[in-house]
């Protein structure tokens, strides 16, 4: 009875509600959409860090990532060959590759710097990471190559360097003597991470193992893996493998800065939320008081009809609850239509991004929002019209049957 | 701080001793770790004077003629594979030299050791001098403080070397103290890093001269190209 006299109170002042509806439609809508764009350009962020060269998830010696040195590196053993067949019969792992590193320095034309000096095997690096597509000049690493190079931009140019020029590796292998190289300059990486372009060299795996005397031997293994899925290979990686020996890394462990960022941004939001929210109940609350004190002597007359408080204070609140209800599935349509519109033909912000961001943030934001994200905004936004309802249902509570109907 | 001048002089007094106006020498390095150990002959030829100094690897073959110059503050190398000089950048100073617990910083400031720190005596007993060596505030050094020890005649016994948070990062010891030339000098280097208890540096000297006059040509870049005659 509640309900029915609740629907037809919504329904007889159908503008009035529908201005509620729209209210708390367009309030849910906005605070989707732009969920929809911080999450867009947040998980693009992640995405890019993962996805270009560090991987999801890195399996190192023991230590590697705090104190790297060649005396930490890892062979295929039995152990390490079991806990990535059972990642990857998991059908988690989307791909890996292996790699090997150390410092080096690198002598161009009468200018040497150290840098770090990178082995990749270019088949499996091309399935696990798209360091290639970031080289603008000549190309990427291939099977087969011999001694060449990938330079960022930024060092080939301190070393005075172009395009087919030989550029000098000069390190240590793994016994300490001298390990020097010829390498000719195939591409150059220009990818807007600073720490990639100054600071990084690139070499066929192979050619840097005996460069180092480091034959069947590497520095890491790099994974890929949906971020769903993070978690749980982690889990598996850690629980198969000695961490005595090795140590597994998400990528937001071995880079806190990108994940600390996210949360601190996610958290100005949840105050945005709170703003929003406070602003949608007004907009309920305004409407069920006005709706109410238009009634109240028909709720006088209602009382002395026999109706208890409780049932009228019950009506006030399904009503909200209506109005909520139906401004949420609403504000969901709205929301979600401009976020699934915003994800296909995107945001162009090429015009106001700088380089340096490059790297991290595409120009072009396509709206995403996660599914909790959406969940907490919605319930939110529902949990507040019904909050709303309270300072009318307690006023409608305390009236007194004989004062409401001679109420005008 | 103010300098004390009988520390100082007994700094200047090691180098004089060990280094003199010009030396040359013939070294065998050997470098200790768990996992591998090396050991690397060279010739080394110092002007101090004029700041300069020249060093060509005899063995092993791999090595083999690489060679170091020091001169005009820069500091080159040579890898005779590639038949190249490569000019070792400041940012690598503090890289270990050919593997070992020296550093490349070690050949380029070895005579800033003086000028660069403020010296006063520590402690005193029947068998050493400790002197405290402080870097002089601005001084383009790495080290913070270098204690050295050296016995009542000028001969020296070690050196500890402090990061500028005083903190010990490593201590050179000297021993087996030899007629060369004439001089009684300790003819055993071993450095120990502390952060790496297992690795560890010995320089043994297999022969030195003092105070003979240098070609000019051995300090030029073209003599980095040269081989030995080893």
């Amino acid at each position: 009875m509640i309900f029915s006299l609740a629907w037809r109170n919504v329904a007889r002042s159908w503008q009035r509600s529908l201005v509620t509806i729209a209210a708390v439609a367009t309030g849910l809508s906005a605070l989707i959409f732009l969920w929809g764009f911080n999450d867009g350009v947040h998980n693009t962020m992640m995405r890019n860090l993962q996805q270009v060269i560090v991987g999801s998830v890195q399996i190192h010696h023991a230590d590697f990532f705090k104190k790297s040195s060649l005396s930490r590196h890892m062979k295929l053993t039995p152990e390490l060959q079991n806990a990535l067949s059972k990642a990857q019969n998991s059908g988690q792992v989307k791909a890996l590759s292996w790699r090997l590193e150390t410092f080096a320095l690198a002598a161009g034309n009468d200018v040497s710097e150290g840098l770090l000096l990178l082995g990749m095997d270019a088949k499996s690096e091309a399935k696990t990471t798209r360091i290639a597509e970031k080289v603008d000049q000549g190309r990427f690493l291939q099977a087969g190559d011999g001694p060449v190079c990938v330079l960022g931009a930024t060092a080939a140019r301190n070393l005075g360097v172009n395009l087919g020029d030989d550029v000098i590796f000069l390190s240590q292998d793994r016994f300490g003597a001298l390990a020097a190289d010829k390498f000719k300059l195939i591409g150059i990486i220009s990818s807007g991470e600073m720490g990639i372009d100054r600071g990084l060299a690139i070499i066929p795996l192979n050619v840097l193992q005996n460069m180092l005397e480091m034959q069947g031997r590497y520095t890491r293994v790099v994974l890929q893996i949906a971020p769903d899925n993070l978690e749980a290979v982690t889990t598996l990686l850690r629980a198969s493998l000695n961490h005595k020996d090795y140590e597994v890394l998400r990528w937001y462990d071995m880079y806190p800065m990108m994940k600390q960022w996210v949360d601190l941004e996610n958290a100005f939001y949840y105050i945005f939320l709170g703003v929003v929210l406070l602003i949608v109940a007004a907009g309920i609350m305004n409407t069920v008081l006005m709706s109410m004190l238009e009634r109240v002597r028909e709720f006088g007359v209602m009382m002395a009809l026999g109706c208890s408080r409780s049932v009228l204070a019950g009506m006030v609140i399904v009503e909200s609850m209506i109005l909520g209800a139906l401004g949420v599935l609403l504000g969901l349509l709205i929301g979600l239509s401009l976020v699934a519109w915003f994800h296909s033909v995107g945001i162009d912000l090429s015009a106001e991004m700088d380089t340096i961001a490059r790297f991290y943030i595409d120009p072009v934001v396509y709206t995403e929002i996660d599914a909790d994200h959406l969940w907490q905004t919605a319930g939110s936004v529902m949990a507040a019209a019904i909050v709303a309802a309270f300072v009318p249902m307690w006023r409608v509570a305390k009236l007194q049957p004989v004062e409401a109907i001679h109420h005008v | 701080m103010a300098d004390d001048l009988d520390a100082r002089n007994i700094v200047q007094k090691i180098q004089d001793l060990m280094r003199s106006n010009t030396s040359t020498a013939r070294y065998t390095m050997q470098v200790q770790t768990p996992d591998w150990q090396r050991s690397i002959r060279f010739q080394s030829w110092d002007e101090r004077i004029k700041k300069r100094f020249f060093i060509r690897v005899l063995s092993p073959r791999k090595e083999k003629d690489t060679a170091w110059l020091k001169s005009d503050k820069n500091l080159w190398m040579y890898l005779p594979k590639l038949e190249r000089d490569i000019r070792i950048p400041a940012s690598m100073m503090l890289s270990s030299w050919m593997g070992s617990d020296f550093t490349n910083d070690d050949l380029v400031k070895m005579d800033s050791v003086v000028a660069d720190y403020n010296h006063r005596i520590l402690s005193q007993d029947a068998n050493s001098i400790r002197i405290e060596s402080t870097a002089k505030p601005d001084a383009p050094v790495v080290w913070g403080k270098i204690i050295h020890a050296v016995d009542h005649n000028g001969i020296p016994l070690s050196d500890d070397y402090y990061d500028e948070h005083g903190m010990h990062i490593r201590h050179l010891a000297f021993s087996e103290v030899q007629t060369m030339d004439g001089r009684r000098i300790p003819t055993l280097w071993v450095m120990q890093p502390l952060n790496n208890v297992g690795k560890k540096t010995l320089l043994k000297l297999e022969e030195a001269t003092f105070d003979k006059a240098i070609p000019e040509y051995i300090f030029t870049r073209a003599n980095l190209r040269r081989a030995s005659p080893h």
